[in-house]
């Protein structure tokens, strides 16, 4: 949620938009939390039998809610990992130590979620937590120092070419992700899914993205904050100078190992599925450990190849943007069709479809946003045929071991 | 998996990925490289020009570029290797 990625494409919204950018954010928390609920009531609806999966799958079919489920997952998790490791190796290479080599570092990072997942779920959990009390300290921190700090004039409206209402459609971007948190392997009733501690977590985040829109308008000028890659970085610094892009550094690089660690720990899982009378706490698990190694083996071969530095890269990660958002319409309508056979969930129904569409406002929006929407639309034809390989493989690899 | 496994299976990962980070060093080692002190040097007298060919994330991630510097896709030097003269020096810096 703190990536860099995301605490730049906020400052970018505030630069074009300044305050008027908060109705995206309101609306961003709003559909997630609707879209929280959305989960919640389809996997209780479907608790027996894979709870998520099974629930779209009244949708379109199990296959193809489990084609929409690797769409959404695994480029993100592939693409998204690639670009964050190595704006992490570029913020500990600048900010920490010079002489140590950027991609060496996210080599580093890479290997310690590789370690993590290798030990299991344990490990994630416990290197989960850590890194984001460390995110949330350090946001703490340049919050409350921006009550004394020394602010700008008044923020005036940028140049025209950087005004871009676009950013308006695109709240559920922000807050993107908080469903990696389901995919924890919660079982037995000691370890339910902490539907509860999610919301609230939601809620937090979208109360640090305003305290953090206050601070970047009041100490940033909005023509830097909407055409820089870096506004974290400005904001940060202009707060606390160099012991800012410190904190910042830290942050960006804690946030980079939470965000990879969860996204290859969750496509691990997703890529192995449930087998009946499997020994779950050792089978599934053991399978899941070594998917998740698999791809941080991908990941490493993506820095190799030199990713980082293609165009590409962007426009395959909005892609996978693109494919995540749609798999949260998917929950939504399902969810919605529950609600709608039932007496007395008029509300409910309401809510989700107000949430399908900001979410489908935010599809149109990310797509507009694109600089490449020739590339963006290949992309989207290619990925789920991809996807449907790597299904079709994974299922039948499924019925020879049975 | 029995737990005596697990930290066999950690070093395995490590060494891998710490093989694939050393030919990638060490084919950096056999690049030519000049100097911050040179280039700072050079960028004085105004005998060089800079020429920023980073791209994607390489570039957006930055926090920091050379002063001066002119921004070019380093893919397409036609597009733009008719703007300095023969003779001329010019540095390409990347990441």
């Amino acid at each position: 949620m703190f990536t860099p990625d995301a605490l730049n494409f906020w400052g970018n919204a505030l630069g074009s938009l300044g305050y008027m950018a908060l109705p995206a954010l309101g609306a961003g928390i709003f559909t997630h939390l609707v879209t929280l609920g959305s989960f919640r009531r389809i996997t209780e609806a479907h608790a027996a039998h894979g709870g998520d999966i099974k629930g779209t799958g009244g949708i379109g079919g199990r296959p193809a809610s489990g084609l929409i489920l690797i769409c959404a997952k695994l480029p993100l998790t592939l693409g998204l990992s690639t670009g964050l490791l190595v704006s992490a190796g570029f913020t500990f290479n600048e900010t920490f130590i010079y002489w140590f080599p950027n991609f060496a570092f996210a080599y580093l990072l890479l290997a310690a979620v590789a370690a993590a997942n290798l030990l299991g779920r344990q490990a994630v959990r416990i290197s989960q937590a850590a890194a984001l009390g460390i995110i949330l300290g350090g946001i703490v921190i340049l919050i409350i120092s921006s009550v004394w700090g020394a602010r700008v004039p008044a923020a005036d409206a940028p140049a025209q070419q950087h005004l871009n209402p676009v950013y308006l459609l695109c709240g559920p971007a922000l807050l993107l992700g908080f469903d990696l948190a389901l995919y924890g392997g919660w079982r037995s009733p000691a370890n339910r899914v902490p539907w509860a501690g999610i919301a609230a977590a939601l809620a937090l985040g979208g109360l640090l993205y305003l305290c953090w829109a206050w601070i970047g308008l009041h100490y940033v000028p909005r023509e830097k904050l909407a055409q820089t890659s870096i506004s974290h970085i400005y904001v940060a610094r202009a707060l606390l100078g160099h012991t800012g892009r410190i904190i910042m550094g830290t942050i960006v690089i804690s946030s980079v190992f939470a965000a990879v660690n969860a996204l290859v720990f969750t496509a691990g899982r997703i890529m192995v599925p449930e087998r009946p009378g499997d020994n779950r706490d050792a089978g599934r698990g053991r399978r899941s450990r070594l998917a998740s190694v698999l791809l941080t083996g991908l990941i490493a071969l993506a820095l190799a190849g030199g990713w980082a530095g293609e165009e590409l890269l962007e426009t395959f990660i909005r892609t996978a943007l693109v494919f995540w958002l749609f798999h949260y319409l998917l929950v939504n309508l399902a969810a919605w069709r529950l609600d709608h056979r039932q007496a007395g969930k008029g509300n409910a129904a309401l809510m989700r479809g107000s949430a399908m569409a900001v979410l489908t406002l935010a599809l149109a929006g990310l797509y507009l946003l694109e600089t490449d929407p020739k590339s963006m639309g290949l992309l989207m034809v290619v990925i789920p045929i991809v996807a449907a390989a790597l299904y079709l493989v994974t299922a039948a690899m499924g019925k020879i071991r049975r | 998996m029995n737990i005596s496994t697990r930290p066999i299976l950690c070093i395995i990962g490590a060494m891998a990925l710490i093989l694939i980070v050393t030919p990638a060093a060490a084919s950096a080692t056999d690049v030519a490289l000049m100097t911050k002190e040179e280039l700072q040097s050079r960028l004085e007298t105004g005998a060089v020009a800079i020429l920023d060919v980073r791209a994607g994330r390489d570039w957006n991630s930055s926090e920091f570029k050379i002063k001066g510097a002119q921004r070019v896709d380093g893919k397409d030097v036609a597009a733009w290797a008719d703007n300095y003269t023969r003779g001329e020096t010019i540095v390409l810096y990347c990441a």
